[in-house]
């Protein structure tokens, strides 16, 4: 069922040349909670500042598999991960754990600002990088701006994160993740609290941004995958079922189930 | 499946957090290893300034009554039967009235009343040990003595063995009595906890049975909420078998066995507050830290078996004591 | 089922007159508890508040049953005693907390170190006294100030440790992640994020363990001993407030008596005065875990 990378790229190549093409390469990850397994066999390429979208029904594993791509499931104390996730052809897992989740941003399905000031939210990762004191307000204005954040906050600096909408929020911790320059970025259902106009802001936002940076996504929404991703990926029950551009998913998926599932037969 | 794993790879050290976040661990692991140092250190010293008694008695000191600096016969009967008298008897009072009270704060009060009449006896627990044996000792003591001690002996002393002592004011009566005084705040605030914590559904499950409002009370909603009330009543035994100075100083003070509730004695804790500037020899300390290492057995057993009541109740983590 | 409706009229009223008795009864009983905190209380007021003047806090007592003289030097020395029990009991505290709730997770020794802490709460502070007298006092051959602060931050750690961990555990998990999602370490997530967000309950419970061991008696009697002039040297036998009021209230003096009871209003007043900003404080921290 599962699609390798040599069905998208069609001819046989050697793996140096497959490390320029995909920023991030997964093979064969099974993904343990205990003695749940969440994750079977998954093996999947991002190409670089492309999008890639994951859907699947609730409770799949997206979460699951977008956290172990910046490690982020050893914050679970049971979970353990089989297989290979490189980055640029090196293992995630001989990285640096800071210094990775650094190239490797995430933004939550909830807004998470710290209860910091809305100016201190995006200088906190500069300084925590130990960039220099004397930069850090420049960055946090151009990353706000990358955000399309700059114009709405610019009066409010100083004042509490918290005071933001939702959308101004998850915008704000894109514009954080943004600020430490990341290679990728992993948004996990970003859109899910937002209105309609605060998930196209973000829509657009991911857009641009891709230009310079690898983008992962996860949503439930399938229009949102259609809209912005240029490779989906389905996933049921912790297998990948399909993969492949995002058109022909839509338009001719080779897999019953995904076919039901972007019908909304279920999900 | 999980055998043929060649791709998993043993994590390289470097791969864990960075130096800061070892430095933090080892910082952090530091502290919990002093903590737990100090508090095995208390058992180990503990045992150690009472190992020339407990060579010289043996178990015998639970179970022997006589206390003799000047021969250093030292049995500490009395004080045990002292403790598990005064904290009994004190639960007893406090038990049943803190239980009421929290009935009454959660099922009866209005509720713009809960709120501050919760916070007014909240308040009680704040009041020093020493206040309130001041208290027992100036007002309560004497207070007794002039009334109700001088009608018992009259009227109870010559029909009741338990009642036919002299009204000295402080003494088992006058501890017992303020050390209830002292337990109210605890058990009232934990069992309250304990009490709201019962779900609707199932108050209303009973009201939708036609049941009258006491009858949901007494018969759902507190036998609902045992757990916590039994757990908040442990804690409160594990504070009353170990307080000490209020109780040093409305118990007067006596080296025997008591007959009547009007006796003066000595529990584990205050005998060795009582006589500890007062020891003679070096036998006469270790016997009362011998006391001591009695009442850290007993409170430690008391106390995790509250923590496992408790814990059952409300999570991982218990309520604050 | 049935024939629980047929109750006849003096099983109903029965029942409605058990609910009136069995309410009533809970009634008593917290007339009585609040009777007993107002007569305290009162009894406090009233008393102790004549013996309250200037001259209270800021003399020396006055030789043996005379009248005039103050407590000073037992303010001081509580100030003192408070001081180094904080320096003990705050940084242990809080670091056992941080472990508790930051570091260890379930593990076996973590349920193994909150099951030491929760039983450490309840070990009698005389306790600590008695070990603090045979590793300090002892070996000195002299009780002082820094033992009996010992002895106070020894009883501290427990309390502090177990309220941080639990307003820790109030700060939501995905603060903790957005912070490891931008690189940050674990101790700069713990530092500067998780501890900043739990300041509230930080305080509230540094505060009532402060409260706590400023009343704290008995282990100083092991440690501290009490003395009658201002502290002049933290290696010798200090006083503490609720040593003196111990010592005023066993005297045979009126005028003991009466500062006695002025001794434990400034006392209770200090400490209650510490019960409401824990109420206070603690609204913020309700409002931490939405
Ligand atoms: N910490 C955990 N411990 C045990 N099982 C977990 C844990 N987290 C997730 N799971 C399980 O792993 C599976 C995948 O969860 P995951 O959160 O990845 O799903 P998801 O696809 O992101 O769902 P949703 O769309 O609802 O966010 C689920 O069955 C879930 O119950
Ligand atoms: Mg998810």
């Amino acid at each position: 069922m599962e699609v390798r990378d040599t069905d998208i790229l069609m001819s046989d190549q050697s793996a140096v040349s497959l490390d320029q093409a995909y920023k991030l390469r997964v093979n064969g990850l099974n993904f343990y909670y205990g003695s749940f397994q969440a994750l079977h066999d998954i093996s999947v390429n991002a190409e670089k500042n492309r999008i890639t979208a994951f859907i699947g029904p609730s409770g799949c594993g997206k979460s699951t598999f977008l956290r172990t791509l910046n490690r982020m499931h050893e914050e679970t104390p049971e979970a353990r991960v089989e297989g290979e996730v490189l980055l640029d052809g090196e293992s995630v897992f001989d990285r640096e754990i800071s210094e990775l989740r650094r190239s490797v941003g995430m933004v939550f399905q909830r807004s998470t600002p710290f209860p910091k000031s809305i100016f201190e939210n995006i200088a906190y990762g500069l300084r925590i990088r130990g960039v220099d004191s004397s930069l850090i307000s420049g960055l946090v204005e151009q990353s706000l701006k990358r955000a399309n954040l700059w114009e709405e906050v610019k009066d409010k600096l100083k004042k509490s994160a918290s005071g933001l909408s939702g959308g101004q929020q998850q915008r704000l911790c894109i514009a954080r993740a943004l600020a430490v320059n990341p290679e990728v970025l992993l948004l996990d259902e970003p859109c899910s609290a937002l209105d309609p106009i605060g998930t196209s802001k973000i829509e657009e936002l991911l857009l641009e941004i891709k230009e310079s940076c690898t983008i992962v996504i996860v949503t439930h929404n399938m229009q949102q995958a259609a809209r912005v991703s240029d490779y989906t990926g389905f996933f049921l029950s912790g297998k990948l079922i399909e993969f492949n551009n995002t058109k022909s998913i839509f338009e001719t998926p080779s897999s019953k189930l995904t076919e039901d599932y972007i019908t909304g037969r279920f999900g | 499946m999980i055998a043929e794993a060649p791709l998993t790879r043993p994590r390289e050290k470097k791969a864990r957090g960075g130096r800061g976040d070892r430095i933090y661990h080892v910082l952090i692991k530091a502290i919990v290893g002093v903590v737990l140092a100090i508090f095995a250190g208390v058992f180990t010293v503990v045992v150690f300034g009472a190992w020339p008694a407990v060579k010289r008695f043996g178990p015998g000191f639970l179970i022997h009554t006589g206390w003799d600096p000047v021969h250093l016969v030292f049995g500490a009967l009395p004080f045990i039967v002292g403790t598990i008298l005064v904290a009994f008897g004190a639960m007893f009072l406090a038990g049943g009235i803190g239980l009421m009270t929290a009935v009454c704060i959660t099922e009866l009060l209005p509720r713009w009343l809960q709120g501050p009449v919760t916070y007014l006896i909240e308040l009680l627990a704040f009041i020093p040990s020493v206040v309130y044996g001041l208290f027992g000792l100036l007002v309560l003591a004497p207070f007794l003595q002039e009334t109700v001690e001088v009608w018992i002996m009259e009227h109870l002393g010559p029909h009741f063995e338990v009642f036919n002592g002299a009204p000295y004011g402080v003494g088992y009566m006058s501890a017992i009595l303020i050390l209830a005084i002292m337990l109210l705040p605890l058990i009232v605030t934990l069992s309250r906890e304990a009490l709201v914590l019962v779900p609707r559904d199932v108050r209303e499950g009973g009201y939708a049975l036609g049941l009258q409002k006491w009858d949901v009370v007494w018969g759902i909603i507190v036998p609902y909420a045992r757990n916590g009330i039994v757990g908040s009543l442990v804690l409160a035994l594990g504070r009353a078998l170990g307080e000490t100075i209020a109780v040093a100083m409305t118990i007067g003070g006596g080296y025997s066995l008591p007959k009547t509730v009007m006796d003066q004695g000595y529990t584990l804790a205050s005998v060795i507050a009582n006589e500890f500037n007062e020891v003679s020899s070096d036998m006469y300390l270790s016997a009362l830290i011998y006391c001591g290492l009695i009442l850290l057995v007993i409170t430690v057993v008391v106390n995790v078996l509250a923590y496992f009541l408790v814990r059952r109740l409300s999570g991982a983590h218990g309520f604050k004591a | 089922m049935a024939s629980k409706h047929k109750t006849s009229s003096r099983t109903g009223n029965w029942r409605k007159w058990r609910g009136v008795l069995g309410f009533g009864l809970t009634g008593v009983a917290t007339l009585i508890s609040l009777g007993a905190l107002f007569s305290i209380l009162g009894y406090l007021i009233h008393q102790g508040i004549g013996a309250i003047n200037w001259n209270f806090i800021v003399r020396e007592p006055a030789a043996v049953g005379e009248a005039g003289g103050g407590i000073a030097p037992s303010l001081l020395g509580t100030l003192i005693l408070v001081s180094i029990s904080m320096v003990v009991g705050i940084p242990l505290g809080i670091g056992v907390g941080i472990y508790l709730s930051e570091i260890a997770g379930g593990t076996r020794f973590a349920s193994v170190a909150r099951i030491a802490i929760n039983t450490f709460i309840g070990v009698p502070s005389i306790i600590m006294g008695i070990f603090v007298y045979f590793i300090l006092v002892k070996p000195t051959n002299t009780f002082s100030a820094i033992a009996g602060g010992l002895a106070l931050g020894i009883i501290m750690i427990p309390i502090i440790a177990r309220t941080t961990e639990d307003v820790l555990r109030l700060v939501p998990k995905s603060i903790r992640e957005a912070g490891l999602a931008i690189g940050a370490p674990k101790w700069r997530v713990t530092f500067d994020l998780v501890l900043p967000a739990a300041r509230a309950g930080v305080i509230t419970g540094g505060i009532l363990a402060v409260a706590r061991v400023a009343g704290e008696t008995a282990p100083l009697i092991l440690t501290a001993l009490g003395n009658e002039y201002y502290p002049t040297s933290l290696f010798k036998p200090i006083d503490e407030i609720t040593l003196r009021i111990l010592k005023y209230a066993r005297g045979p003096y009126d005028v003991w008596h009466q500062q006695a009871y002025g001794a434990a209003l400034i006392l209770v007043f200090g400490v209650a005065l510490g019960s409401l900003l824990l109420r206070l404080s603690t609204r913020d921290h309700d409002a931490l875990s939405r």
